[in-house]
């Protein structure tokens, strides 16, 4: 159950438990997508307040929240690429 | 007035429903941690320590629901 | 027989939490004239004040003593440090155990006895089943010192607050976050000491992004490393405020269903007493949990990449 690993060579996670092999495994994946939910996020208080700024309401809010959807997807799929390419590196 | 009746409303709905969410994924989580030990009885430490760890973080999430309940129910 | 003694220390239980706890609330109902509305009565025992109060159990007579105010004026705001109920509370979890601790390991026998074995088993669990499992065995102690005080502090104050007439300094958002912020800054710290400083700040974008959505891109990530700390914070701070209202409004059944009190008290009091027990295993459990996800994190950050 411990470390004979060949995906890990140098025996880096010598002594781990399996809940934090597991989640040291996952947490690339778990990073890009709070990287989804922040850039909605993001984008839709961007909009909010630039419509209170601007008095242009919804349409800013909108905007803002269709923008934040792509630079979330956008920023999600270059972690995941970005993982698997290190990974391949190895 | 009837805003306030609405936020009390919402407030024990929403309490309900979240812990409906905490108690079906903890029942879950009870069950395949069950199931693992009786497969193989041997890891049954390993196992009890990941179950009351994944239960402890889904009542958290749960908890998050329940401040939200609370901060509409003590309005007044 | 083993049942009969089963049961009437169960009886004794349940008096005392009735004693402790009903009375010193009817009593306080009753000095005010039966103004408080039984919810502000709860939200007043749970949130953090400026007085500590004690009250008399037996003739309800209640003390109440206002805490200093320490406030000075610093440029064009008000700065506000006076002490507060979970203040003080922290204050005695600490100094239990400065005074505690320090004098435990000062007999260091070669065979452990007593209060020095409990410390040394609470000691070695923190360091093999949560260090060591979680950052792995190469970089474990160096972290060590600092998920041993989280553990023993959090553990602590959550202890202390079901003392009767306590507070619960985890009770505190501010408490909490201040912990989660103490975890934060470590996690950082274990980053930059395996990335190197520029290193870690550099490789929170992925690459292959184009210059011109760097703008975009650091905010999102900058808060995608804050939701660690922030969800550590959040659950900490609501099992104890839920456990100890959930108790408080048990209790206050009793008041809030006036017309049958033969029946409602025994029925609210073995709730109570079950929640209650349950609470002193949450306090163990947030302690763990709250210890096992800071190492958890400082392991992940100290070997990302």
């Amino acid at each position: 159950m411990d470390g004979h690993d060949d995906r890990d060579p140098d025996r880096k996670s010598a002594g781990l438990s399996g809940f934090a092999r597991a989640m040291r495994a996952a947490e690339p994946y778990v990073q890009a997508s709070w990287s989804l939910a922040g850039g909605v996020a993001l984008g839709v208080l961007a909009g909010y307040y630039a419509d209170r700024w601007l008095g242009t309401s919804p349409w800013l809010l909108i905007a803002g929240a269709c923008l934040g959807m792509a630079a979330g997807i956008y920023a999600f799929v270059k972690a995941v690429l970005d993982v698997e390419r290190r990974k391949a590196r190895r | 007035m009837i805003q306030l009746a609405l936020a009390f409303l919402g407030a024990g709905l929403g309490a309900g429903l979240a812990i409906i969410g905490a108690g079906y994924g903890i029942g879950r989580l009870a069950a395949s941690a069950m199931e693992g030990i009786a497969r193989q009885p041997a890891a049954a430490g390993e196992i009890r320590t990941s179950m009351i760890i994944a239960a402890a973080l889904i009542e958290g999430a749960t908890l998050f629901a329940l401040v939200v309940c609370i901060l509409l129910a003590i309005k007044s | 027989m083993g049942a009969l003694v089963r049961t009437t220390t169960f009886a004794r239980m349940a008096a005392a939490a009735a004693l402790l706890v009903v009375v010193p609330l009817s009593a306080r109902a009753a000095s005010e004239g039966g103004e408080v509305s039984v919810p502000d009565a709860v939200i007043h025992h749970v949130t953090d004040a400026w007085t500590l109060e004690l009250e008399n159990p037996i003739t309800g007579a209640m003390a109440s003593w206002e805490l200093p105010k320490w406030r000075f004026q610093v440029g064009g705001t008000m700065i506000d440090l006076s002490p507060t109920r979970h203040l003080i509370f922290m204050w005695i979890a600490a100094a239990l155990l400065i005074v505690g601790l320090t004098l435990v390991a000062r007999r260091r026998a070669m065979v452990p006895s007593g209060l020095y074995s409990l410390v040394e088993s609470l000691v070695k669990f923190v360091r093999d089943e949560l260090a060591v499992k979680n950052i792995g065995r190469e970089h474990a102690d160096h972290y060590v010192p600092y998920l041993l005080t989280a553990f023993f502090f959090i553990l602590t104050m959550n202890l202390l607050g079901l003392v009767p007439f306590s507070a619960t300094a985890t009770g505190n958002l501010a408490v909490t976050a201040g912990l989660a912020l103490l975890t934060f800054a470590l996690t950082l710290y274990a980053g930059m000491r395996s990335q190197g400083v520029v290193g870690f700040w550099a490789h929170i974008v992925p690459s292959g992004v184009p210059w011109w959505l760097y703008p975009v891109m650091i905010p999102v990530e900058l808060l995608g490393l804050l939701t660690k700390p922030f969800a550590l914070a959040i659950r900490l701070f609501a099992n104890m405020v839920a456990g100890h209202l959930v108790l408080f409004f048990l209790l206050a059944l009793i008041f809030l269903l006036p017309q049958l009190p033969v029946v409602v008290t025994p029925i609210s009091l073995a709730f109570a007493t079950g929640i209650f027990l349950l609470e002193i295993f949450v306090a163990f459990l947030q302690a763990y949990i709250f210890t096992m996800l800071s190492a958890l994190f400082i392991g992940m950050s100290a070997h990302a990449h």
